[in-house]
């Protein structure tokens, strides 16, 4: 009788113990992701922030003329990869532009991210452009010309995973974070450093994307 | 702007070191593969003795060893993740990564259903020591694989503290094991005078214990992974590797010497859980207490990984038209393989079901040893089309071609030693991935963009 009450307690209090540690460390975890984008507050204009369910932050505002959106996505999908931290800088278009285009470099093709998985249009890479890489596009392709003014040096900073080019927008999809090897490792876990990202590097992939949705528009206009 | 700011800071960016901490290959070792430690290795003890079984553990941590060399050459070369998978669609072409991929999803899904087992094994012997006889463990099966499906389903990020408090516990109870057996003081409390015995079978039951010697290591390949930047992968990925196999080496030994030292070899050879059943011998309730949680424990976490990574692979193969695309989809909210998940639910609990803990562990192992066996032909075929110097490598593995051969040998080796002992599962296992080969080149072969699958920017393979 003693052995089995004995049981059950010890049971029970491990039990609550894992719970307990648990919830704190998902407090903990939730604390560090809302504070990732804090340092991008003071580059936009009129910015408003809002977390999504697990933890991450958005923010929102204007920069030079565009509306511009920040958001953090935990890349956990690939096996056997440590999970990447996507920062995905949106602009939203002033102007709508003919042709859209997808190019990834290192693309494994599980970047759930990118539209570009479902449309048929493929084209070489040019030979500046890198060349572990893939460009896809759905039936209208947009100006090469234009983005080949910015790919060859937006994508030297190996950071740059890919450039997206929508009628209405512009994207670009940054390396913010690699999640921790060892909480991989151990846990297939997508735990991440609690250093917020880093302003100036967010204010010019914005600049590159503002720069590349001026091009476009002005181009579509001539 | 000025475009060339984004080239200056480059360098920088660049400066993205990932350094292993000690931390992190203790993790390597125990994350992925623990469970072994708990449950199925002891049943090389049934086909070789237990001297059998320590042979069988050495000697494929020799096989392990030429896979962590050849992996970490591959991995290091061909920048994506991945794994085999990813090396089979560059290297070799769609039929072989589709076999591969198949490996792995049999090898994750077998060894969840065996983890599955384990608990439902566990709460009936428990329920046994509570006067409870007979209890069914087919609805902790459903439960274990469901919850985790679920938790699964809903995102890494639930998960992972629990993971690591379970794979700390579980790693924890060896030692505290290992040390309440009295090691320094041979005859206190461990017997291994009484109990080991020379080679029951000879030489060849030693040699039919190298299937299941596997079981110490499976997965281990695992920590062959890649990052987004691979800078530093010549130096961390074969270093992880090789510290995540001496960590198993020493826990295998540990396991071993406690086993051995407590229960007889007929008896252990068959156990389904030798780590609990050695804590349940010695009469102390609290270090049962402790081997059953941590036994429990140590499976939940497998099963959890497996099924994590299995979906994944899964995943991969419905994106690159493997399977149908209707498997590339991911969850909107979540951001998980959700119906890759769903899917391989029921193929785990079926096997899980039939309740052969022994037959459903050696379908995983099987499913691990024939991507080892591509392993060993792929990198033949790798050097031969990219030699040394045509390609940047991460890193060279030494020896080559020595490596290859080894392991083709003792792949070859472990093939007949499971034939010695389990013919039939070994026949019918490639028996299902022929017929799955045919339907893949007959159904979905005209699906595969072949375009899209080479993406490495490497020259010209030698001789084409």
């Amino acid at each position: 009788m003693t052995a089995n009450l004995s049981f059950i307690v010890i049971l029970s209090l491990i039990l609550m113990s894992v719970y307990l540690i648990f919830q704190r460390s998902q407090v903990a975890i939730k604390q560090n992701r809302a504070m990732l984008l804090n340092d991008c507050n003071g580059i936009l204009n009129n910015t408003s922030t809002y977390y999504e369910g697990n933890g991450f932050p958005v923010v929102k505002g204007h920069y030079d003329g565009f509306d511009v959106q920040l958001n953090l996505i935990p890349d956990t999908i690939v096996m056997r990869k440590i999970p990447p931290l996507w920062l995905m800088v949106s602009i939203t278009a002033n102007k709508q532009s003919k042709g859209n285009m997808d190019f990834i470099v290192r693309p494994q093709n599980s970047e759930f991210y990118s539209p570009g998985w479902r449309w048929d249009g493929l084209f070489r890479s040019p030979a500046n452009w890198p060349q572990n890489s893939i460009a896809k596009y759905d039936h209208t392709k947009a100006s090469v010309s234009v983005l080949d003014r910015f790919i060859p040096n937006l994508f030297s900073d190996e950071k740059v995973k890919q450039l997206l080019v929508m009628p209405n927008s512009v994207r670009i999809t940054y390396l913010a974070k690699q999640g921790i090897r060892g909480e991989y490792l151990m846990t297939r876990g997508a735990v991440f450093d609690d250093q917020a990202i880093d302003g100036d590097d967010v204010k010019k992939i914005i600049e590159y994307a503002i720069a590349i949705r001026k091009s476009i528009e002005e181009e579509s206009e001539s | 702007m000025q475009n060339n700011s984004m080239t200056e800071d480059s360098g920088n960016h660049m400066n993205m070191l990932k350094v292993l901490t000690p931390f992190h290959v203790w993790a390597l070792g125990v994350g992925i593969v623990l469970v072994g430690e708990f449950m199925g290795w002891n049943f090389s003890v049934a086909k070789g003795g237990a001297y059998g079984a320590l042979i069988a553990c050495w000697v494929i941590g020799l096989l392990y060893s030429c896979v962590a060399m050849i992996d970490s050459e591959v991995t290091s070369t061909v920048a994506a993740a991945g794994g085999q998978y990813t090396q089979a669609k560059h290297i070799v072409g769609p039929l072989m990564a589709f076999n591969v991929g198949l490996y792995l999803v049999m090898a994750y899904t077998m060894l969840e259903a065996a983890d599955a087992l384990i608990v439902g094994d566990l709460m009936t012997a428990v329920a046994a020591t509570f006067g409870h006889e007979g209890l069914d463990p087919k609805p902790f099966v459903v439960l274990t694989i469901a919850f985790l499906a679920w938790l699964n389903y809903r995102g890494v990020f639930t998960t992972l503290s629990v993971n690591f408090v379970i794979t700390i516990i579980a790693f924890a109870s060896i030692l505290v094991l290992f040390l309440s057996v009295e090691p320094t003081t041979p005859g206190a409390v461990l017997q291994h005078e009484a109990l080991l015995t020379d080679l029951p079978y000879g030489w060849i039951g030693v040699v039919a214990s190298l299937q299941f010697g596997m079981w110490y290591y499976l997965g281990i390949e695992g920590t062959c992974q890649a990052a987004e930047e691979v800078r530093s992968a010549g130096r961390s990925i074969p270093l992880g590797t090789m510290g995540g196999m001496m960590t198993l080496l020493i826990a295998a030994t540990l396991t071993w010497y406690i086993c051995t030292g407590l229960l007889p070899w007929q008896y252990l050879g068959q156990a389904f859980t030798p780590l609990y059943d050695a804590a349940s011998i010695l009469g102390n309730t609290k270090l049962q207490v402790l081997l059953f949680v941590a036994t429990m424990f140590a499976a939940i976490a497998s099963a959890n990984g497996c099924i994590n990574d299995a979906a994944r692979a899964w995943f991969s193969m419905g994106r690159d038209s493997y399977m149908p695309a209707f498997f590339g989809a991911i969850h909107p909210k979540y951001r998980t393989p959700y119906r890759a998940i769903i899917f391989l639910v029921p193929i785990a609990v079926s096997f899980a079901f039939t309740g052969l803990l022994d037959q459903v562990i050696t379908f995983s192992i099987l499913s691990g040893l024939l991507g080892y066996t591509f392993m060993s032909l792929n990198v033949i075929k790798f050097r031969k089309m990219w030699p040394l110097g045509t390609i940047h490598r991460g890193y060279i593995h030494p020896f080559h071609p020595l490596p290859a051969y080894t392991l083709l040998a003792l792949c070859s080796t472990t093939y007949f030693a499971t034939f010695l002992g389990y013919g039939s599962s070994l026949l019918s296992i490639l028996a299902f991935y022929i017929v799955a080969s045919i339907w893949f080149t007959l159904r979905r072969y005209k699906f595969v963009k072949r375009g899209e699958q080479f993406t490495m920017s490497w020259p010209r393979p030698k001789g084409f």
